[in-house]
């Protein structure tokens, strides 16, 4: 790719300029467009938006795999979550909005299937996150039991209390406290999954995803094709007809002149 | 000196340089001008000249114009309405033409932003007109960008492409051909580009010859830094080679249907009643791809052994069904593929029996490797067929023949003249009981029957480095050396058209000797296409 833009314009300097001048003239748009101009508005907001949601769960995606026993962000993870959650909220009841606006154009209405369809997947991949951490939350809760039991064994073989003790009452402080960050963490990611189960069934109405996969782009004029080659079909048939109803009707005549002559010579 | 994984990918860098266009007006890392991009509108439509269109439609479905924000595509010379609060992306060719209606729409306002996407280097007469045409600063402000690409070609398959013309008419019958090898020689440069690789180029004599001296000039003056250590071979030939090749009744699944049927952009259209479109994509059909060179004869069998695996795959679902979820799309995506094929093949034990394409396929593969027809007997009882397709099927076995030395000339009469003795009627069993029964017929004709063609050959001793002396032309002007060497991989281009039976061969032959060939041509014709081609010579 070669971009040659500068060398096309020549002084990149006066070419700027009069850009921005151009583009808020731009912006005062014809009494036409003004409704056009606000619903792309409108929609683009959406879309970044959806953009930089999609962002912050990829980023909760990370934290959630690297969320160990060992290195625990529990409290960032759910506060992340629970934004995440917001703005798919928000966007959803936006989408409404945008859906809403009635405007004319096919413009208009792909945008608005563009927005379902990017709505759609990123509460998929909320919902795939929501499985990764029910998962990782079952582990974990297997692993401390295997580590607790362990300890368990460890000081019971023991017979020095005095030091010990405080460190345990300590640790089952600790072990408390997590507990209930685990309750937590599985009630509301248990509310999470019912409520984007939900929405994704809503939306999954509205969205045709697996045909427009594979649609070409030349779609539209295959139907003129299919159409043309059944016009030649019909006219074919039409032909057919018509040489069959000559053919009768050179028969039909032949008859006639049958008769004629047989009743020319037999009969006067 | 190669790797493996270093083979030439055309396809998936074409797609990645198209998306490079799509996302050029709004990449964020993109230049000077970012304080506008923020306030600027995301949507986009796409506006496509022919050229453009035909390249892009084997490529890029409408999902993905989708992931990148682009709502309509539309054509350059359509009538279109005016767009407020949108980016419009041409891709168009640097033609005067399609200068003229850009410069249009731009004074007519047609849309608020326009990047410019030229898919070959534009003319200095053409960058003249532009600049004239932009003088008018408020249409100039308009203008986000202007690129130049490489993209003049048109990919069909991972490893077949064209150039979209000139036609074989117009090479060979035609004088003022200098501009022409000029757009062949650019249309591979392309290809070059895009692949980011600098073969050694060996060419036979003549017209190849000229196109390969202009493609080494264009590739010396480029200067874009090349990393991949690969130099694979570009041979290219002229359609001389081989002429029997282009209008041989091919006898492999993909060329037969595309001779039976029409055939293009992948899109084949079958006529009959009803008529019937498919589209065959070999990156999702997996059918298509792996038994597309197969003879026709092997398919039928196989068809019927893909659809009864389906149906224990179809079966073992119901069994478990909660684990199987998630399949379901993919196996009745599965059901659809072999459904069509279903069809196709049915249609086409129809035409084969109804045409005797398996007679003449058989007569001239014998023709063509130097060995005399087994029994021309089926011709006899055809004497009296006279449809559009006998006589062309008749024609092309006829020069066929004329080329191999075994006749002295091809006139009309010489067609005629098998018109003589009676027709026997073809009895139409049903389908089923055809297929089976002509499948077991052919089997027994055709097996061991494949040989390669002239161009296959010819291929296998250039890369291999024997036979023949080719002129040689290295893409670097600081000579590399190592053009004696044995070849793994290799573009072969033929100027003046190519066919999907030829290409069958050398897929056969890059199987059996593992090594990498892509094929390309001016054109891909169907052998009636190529047959009209023929007549409009004087």
């Amino acid at each position: 790719m070669t971009d040659i833009t500068p060398q096309l314009l020549l002084i990149t300097q006066t070419y700027k300029a009069p850009l921005k001048s151009a583009y808020q003239e731009r912006f005062q748009p014809s009494e036409i467009s003004a409704s056009d101009s606000h619903f792309m508005n409108e929609a683009g907001k959406l879309h970044f938006s959806l953009v930089e949601t999609h962002k912050m769960l990829n980023s909760l995606f990370k934290l959630t795999k690297q969320n160990t026993l060992f290195n625990n962000q529990s409290s960032r993870i759910h506060q992340l979550s629970e934004q995440i959650e917001d703005s798919i909220k928000v966007s959803q009841i936006k989408l409404e909005e945008v859906r809403g606006v009635q405007i004319g154009g096919e413009c208009a209405e792909i945008i608005k299937e563009i927005l379902q369809q990017r709505l759609l997947s990123l509460i998929k991949d909320f919902q795939k996150l929501l499985q990764t951490r029910t998962k990782l939350l079952k582990d974990n809760k297997l692993k401390q039991k295997e580590i607790s039991s362990v300890n368990e064994v460890e000081l019971s073989r023991r017979d020095t209390p005095s030091f010990l003790e405080v460190n345990n009452v300590q640790e089952q402080i600790d072990d408390l406290s997590e507990l209930q960050a685990r309750a937590d963490s599985v009630e509301q990611v248990e509310k999470q999954m019912a409520e984007v189960s939900q929405m994704v069934q809503r939306l999954a109405l509205i969205v045709h995803e697996q045909q427009l996969m594979v649609e070409r782009i030349d779609q539209n004029t295959d139907q003129a094709l299919l159409n043309l080659e059944k016009g030649k079909q019909e006219i074919e048939k039409y032909h057919q007809n018509v040489t069959s109803n000559r053919n009768l009707g050179i028969k039909v005549f032949m008859i006639f002149v049958i008769f004629f002559v047989f009743y020319v010579i037999f009969l006067v | 000196m190669e790797s493996e994984d270093n083979e030439i990918d055309l396809l998936a860098n074409t797609k990645l340089t198209y998306s490079q266009v799509f996302d050029l007006a709004t990449s964020k890392t993109s230049d000077e001008n970012s304080a506008t991009l923020q306030n600027q509108s995301i949507w986009k439509i796409l506006i496509l000249d022919e050229l453009s269109s035909l390249s892009l439609t084997t490529l890029i479905h409408i999902s993905s114009l989708r992931k990148h924000n682009i709502t309509l595509y539309l054509s350059l010379n359509s009538q279109r309405e005016p767009l407020a609060s949108a980016i419009a992306i041409y891709l168009i060719e640097p033609t005067e033409i399609n200068i003229q209606q850009l410069i249009r729409d731009m004074t007519n306002r047609l849309y608020d932003a326009y990047q410019i996407d030229f898919l070959y280097h534009p003319s200095q007469e053409i960058i003249q007109m532009l600049r004239k045409g932009l003088s008018d600063a408020t249409i100039r402000s308009k203008l986000l960008k202007m690129c130049v690409f490489h993209l003049n070609y048109i990919v069909l398959e991972e490893k077949l492409f064209c150039l979209n013309g000139p036609s074989f008419e117009d090479l060979y019958f035609s004088s003022e051909n200098w501009s022409l090898y000029e757009k062949i020689a650019m249309g591979l440069f392309s290809i070059l580009k895009t692949c980011k690789i600098r073969p050694i180029i060996k060419a036979t004599k003549g017209m190849s010859q000229q196109v390969a001296s202009s493609l080494a000039r264009l590739c010396w003056d480029d200067h874009e830094e090349i990393h991949s250590l690969s130099r694979p071979l570009l041979l290219i030939v002229d359609r001389k080679i081989d002429f029997s090749v282009m209008l041989h009744h091919p006898w492999t699944y993909q060329a037969l249907a595309s001779d039976v049927f029409e055939y293009e952009s992948n899109k084949l259209l079958l006529s009959g009643e009803p008529a019937l479109l498919y589209e065959l994509d070999k990156t999702r059909d997996k059918f298509w791809k792996l038994q597309g060179d197969l003879p026709f004869n092997d398919i039928l069998g196989n068809i019927e052994q893909s659809v009864s695996d389906w149906k224990e795959k179809y079966d073992a679902i119901d069994k478990n069904f909660k684990e199987t979820i998630g399949d379901v799309a993919e196996i009745t995506e599965e059901k659809k593929i072999l459904d069509t094929h279903m069809s196709i093949a049915s249609r086409l034990v129809n035409e084969v029996h109804a045409r005797n394409l398996h007679n003449f396929s058989q007569n001239e593969a014998y023709l063509m490797h130097g060995q005399t027809p087994a029994d021309e007997e089926f011709l006899k009882n055809q004497s009296e067929n006279d449809t559009e397709e006998f006589k062309q099927d008749l024609l092309r076995y006829e020069i066929i023949k004329f080329l191999h030395g075994k006749k002295e000339n091809i006139s009309e009469e010489n067609i005629l003249r098998f018109l003589e003795s009676t027709r026997e009627e073809v009895k139409q069993t049903t389908k089923m009981k055809l297929i089976t029964g002509l499948a077991k017929k052919l089997k027994d004709n055709l097996m061991g029957h494949e040989q390669w063609f002239p161009i296959t050959k010819f291929l296998y001793q250039a890369m291999k480095n024997t036979g023949t002396e080719l002129e040689t032309y290295d893409s670097m002007e600081e000579k590399g050396g190592g053009y004696k060497r044995e070849f793994n991989e290799a573009i072969l281009f033929v100027i003046g058209g190519g066919s999907y039976t030829e290409y069958c061969n050398l897929n056969h032959f890059s199987k059996e000797f593992n090594k990498t060939v892509i094929y390309g041509s001016t054109e891909i014709y169907s052998p009636n296409k190529f047959l009209e081609q023929l007549k409009k010579a004087k």
